[in-house]
């Protein structure tokens, strides 16, 4: 049972999902699975041992990560607010369209 | 024992988090990943760790309740039961590999540094930034939004 | 117990140089507010910088120095000695007139408050070097001082000309405070006395290590002398001296009176005050002096007379008004350092005192033609001299000032600077009878010039350019600054055995007295070679004799030189086009790397992109950043192994 690559294994899933998906919400759900994926290692690493190092990093690692999540979630709001949808390829095409209004302009 | 078992569990919800289509299930599958990490701190012994992470995932995912109606597609299809099926098999077979390798030499950090001397006199002027960062991102954000808005009107 | 003097020692820098931070503030208010607060503050600081000079009188000669500890192991303090307080004076006296003949000479040109601003900062830091008690503190006085020349010089910002002049005197100031800096450092850390270093800035610390090293026999003279030369050239730059020089003319593109101030009374005169302190200093321990003596000395004597000797040259032949005087100020100031090389027994010798003696009269003089010269450019519109002509009449005030500056300039008696330069030539004499000749020579070159220059302004038929304006007469908030530094250059001559007694230097032990400065040997030979000169020059400009009004025009070999300045400034040109050349092509070398590192990353954006395109750009990014990273660490298991 090694945690390291358990870690790893979720690291990668978060990072696929992050890539691939094309809804607002799951990219923001694979940014929170990366950061799980981090502070999983830390603190399976030390606390194994008896050290508490990996729990300092993991209350100050994630009360950062939840601050940062509380801002990207504003603006994602926002984005999803203005263009009336949460899928990326769909905000891309709007925004494409609006830029060459712009350029006619 | 138990510890596989949750690493499996913990990796199947990771994969329905990300792939179910419904926004609620997605969101329910991002709890349960909260859960099993936090049982696993537990059993490794960092009971501080598993509270914390869970009352903090609490208030994130609260949050990602609220709005995930309205980050969500509009035409919400129904996940076919085989979609969620073949999710939780690919859960399975990715969680091999963590319960039977192991890289080697990965053993435990060898410094052993108290608790609070980790939280506080290690990584407090660190939290600080960080903290200041996130706080000038907001203000930012907010101020864009405030001349956004007037100047739309 | 602060006696006056404590205070007056600090306020008389750090005055100014608060209050020009309030100058924007205040002329936020109105322009003759702000008018009437800068001449206030200058009359406060002139005020201040009197107050200090009874107690010089009454005091023993001996330095007073306050130190204040500022930031960790800087300190920040004043110097009180005859020295700095000969400077503060002329500073503070100079920079009070000044600001008085700009109310005049500036008026209605815009950007005035940046004008008010950088003159209150330099007169605050120009007194705050010469009254600084350790090194750094001078040296960032120093920098400042070269800030504010070149914030001045370029002040008509619009004109190319004034920003490119305000970038040449900068940068070529610098080399010389880098220079010195260098010097700075040395005598800092350099093991000079007994092996062990001096470790301060300061100047008692330094003069009581240099006594105790000498009197024990433990001083490193041969590190001295490159420091010396380095502190050298830091004075050659900032005092326009050979081979550092032609930065001067190129600073007559700021307003006159910023000339007035900056390039003829005062910042060109810091390099002397620098040399005069080093010497000062050196004075204390005797193996220094005589380690000086076969080198360094000869060298600062030498550069002195050959600049003295190009300044008068170049200033015969250039057409411009202030050229003229840009071209006396090197000269005279090559006097003042060929004075100083004559000073080899260090600070109680002709030399020193005379050195500072012209140094006040050539003040006073260069100062009075700028101004005049600032009044004649206000009321023609030109610079040049060859489009002037027959002015004496419309503005006969100025002229009858400009004969006083003449007469004084070349040294005729009874005027001030007969007495000042007589005396540099008699301590030179002494030293070496070439040098001597060169000097007699520029000193006739010297009344030549300013003949040429009264001749083509004032004398003769009026230029066509005249007849076809109106020239008045300069106002008299101009006239009256130049009226008293022309009373001035009457009767300083009469004040020698009083700056004898300022300076605590035993005159009348170095045979140095007002009757001795007629009956010398030096002054019949000086009058000789000086009368005939000016009068042949006079009757050559005057009647046009021999078509000498083109003289300098020529195309002779010796008038292209001279028009060229002797080829000093096209060397400088070409060093400066090399260096761009150079940069120009290291430019190119650093855009060819950056455009092969630039096809890696294109090159894997391509095959991520080939892969899978993904929902969005970021998205596409951040998987090719991760294929990007995967090769990194496949490459380093393939090298370094696991």
């Amino acid at each position: 049972m090694d945690f390291v690559i358990l870690s790893l294994v979720v690291l990668g899933i978060g990072i696929y999902g992050l890539l691939t998906n094309r809804n607002l919400l799951k990219v923001f759900i694979s940014i929170e699975l990366i950061a799980i994926a981090a502070t999983l290692n830390f603190v399976t690493l030390t606390s194994s041992a008896g050290v508490g190092l990996g729990q300092a990093y993991l209350v100050l690692a994630f009360s950062t990560d939840t601050a940062v999540s509380a801002v990207i979630l504003g603006l994602l709001v926002i984005v999803s607010r203005r263009y009336g949808t949460g899928d990326i390829s769909q905000i891309l095409k709007v925004v494409g369209k609006e830029e060459g209004e712009d350029e006619e302009q | 024992m138990i510890l596989e078992i949750l690493t499996i569990g913990l990796i199947i919800s990771a994969c329905l988090a990300l792939f179910l289509d419904d926004a609620v299930y997605s969101v329910a599958a991002l709890a349960a990943t909260f859960l099993f990490t936090a049982l696993i701190y537990a059993l490794d012994g960092a009971v501080f760790a598993a509270i914390f992470q869970f009352a903090v995932g609490v208030g994130t995912l609260t949050i990602l309740f609220l709005s995930g109606e309205l980050l969500s597609e509009r035409a919400v299809k129904k996940t076919s039961s085989s979609k969620a099926f073949g999710l939780i098999g690919a859960g399975v077979v990715l969680s091999l590999p963590a319960l039977f390798l192991s890289i080697s030499g990965a053993t435990s950090a060898g410094v052993s540094i108290n608790f609070g001397d980790a939280l506080w006199s290690l990584n407090g002027m660190d939290v600080i930034l960080q903290g200041l960062v996130i706080l000038t991102v907001a203000l930012g954000i907010v101020i864009v939004l405030y001349e956004r808005r007037n100047s739309g009107k | 117990m602060t006696t006056i003097d404590d205070v007056s020692s600090w306020a008389v820098w750090i005055l100014p140089l608060i209050s020009c931070l309030f100058v924007p503030v205040i002329a936020k208010y109105g322009s003759k507010i702000r008018d009437y607060f800068v001449i206030a503050i200058a009359t406060v600081t002139a005020g201040f910088a009197f107050s200090l000079i009874p107690g010089i009188f009454s005091g023993t000669g001996q330095a007073t120095s306050i130190s204040i500890p500022w930031i960790s192991g800087i300190q920040a303090g004043v110097y009180v000695d005859p020295l700095s307080i000969l400077f503060t004076a002329l500073i503070g006296f100079f920079g009070l007139i000044i600001l008085i003949y700009s109310l005049g000479y500036m008026k209605g040109e815009e950007g005035l408050t940046r004008y008010y601003f950088y003159m209150l900062l330099f007169i605050g830091s120009m007194i705050g070097l010469v009254i600084s008690n350790n090194l750094l503190q001078m040296f960032i006085f120093w920098e400042m001082v070269g800030l504010c020349s070149y914030a001045l010089v370029s002040f008509w910002y619009k004109r190319k000309e004034s920003v490119n002049a305000g970038n040449k005197v900068f940068i070529m100031t610098r080399i010389g405070d880098a220079s010195l800096l260098a010097a700075i450092g040395l005598l800092y850390a350099a093991p000079l006395v007994g092996g062990h270093a001096i470790a301060s800035f300061n100047f008692s610390d330094i003069i009581t290590s240099l006594t105790a090293g000498a009197k024990a026999g433990t001083l490193n003279t041969g590190l001295m002398i490159p420091i010396f030369f380095l502190v050298l050239g830091g004075a050659i730059a900032k005092s326009a001296q050979l081979p550092l020089f032609t930065w001067l003319y190129s600073a007559m593109e700021a307003p006159t009176s910023v000339s007035a101030l900056l390039h003829a009374a005062t910042m060109v005169k810091a390099g002397i005050y620098l040399l005069a302190r080093f010497i000062l200093i050196a004075t204390v321990a005797t193996p220094l002096i005589l380690a000086l003596q076969p080198l360094w000395f000869p060298t600062v004597a030498w550069i002195g007379v050959l600049t003295a000797f190009v300044g008068a040259t170049l200033a015969i032949t250039t057409t411009d008004i202030k050229g003229v005087l840009a071209y006396s100020t090197v000269s005279q100031i090559g006097f003042m350092m060929a004075a100083l090389g004559a000073a080899v027994a260090g600070a109680a010798t002709v030399g020193w005192f005379a050195s500072l003696f012209h140094m006040v009269s050539h003040a006073f003089f260069e100062g009075l033609g700028f101004l005049l010269a600032g009044g004649i450019i206000h009321a023609i519109g030109t610079r040049d001299m060859r489009l002037m002509g027959g002015l004496r009449k419309a503005m006969p005030v100025s002229f009858a000032l400009m004969l006083v500056m003449v007469i004084t300039t070349s040294g005729l008696p009874p005027f001030a600077a007969f007495f000042s330069k007589g005396l540099v030539i008699s301590s030179v004499t002494s030293v070496s009878v070439v040098q001597a000749i060169v000097l007699y020579a520029t000193a006739a070159i010297t009344f030549a010039y300013c003949i040429r220059m009264l001749s083509l302004v004032f004398m003769g038929k009026e230029s066509e350019r005249l007849q076809s304006q109106h020239v008045h007469e300069a106002p008299k908030v101009m006239l009256i600054p130049a009226a008293l530094l022309a009373v001035l250059c009457v009767t300083w001559g009469l004040s020698m055995p009083l700056i004898g007694n300022f300076l605590h230097v035993n005159l009348s032990s170095l045979g140095v007295s007002l009757l001795n400065s007629f009956t010398d040997v030096e002054t019949p030979i000086f009058l000789a070679l000086l009368i005939p000169t000016g009068l042949l020059v006079y009757l050559a400009y005057y009647k046009n004799y021999m078509g000498i009004r083109s003289f300098g025009g020529g195309s002779n070999p010796i008038a292209i030189m001279l028009q060229h300045g002797y080829f000093f400034d096209d060397f400088y040109y070409a060093i400066v086009r090399g260096i761009i050349k150079f940069s120009d092509g290291l430019q190119f070398l650093e855009y060819s790397t950056t455009r092969v590192l630039d096809s890696f990353g294109d090159g894997i954006i391509h095959i991520s992109s080939s892969l899978k395109k993904l929902p969005s750009t970021a998205q596409n990014y951040i998987a090719a950043a991760i294929i990007g990273l995967i090769l990194i660490v496949v490459l380093i298991i393939l090298t370094v192994g696991v």
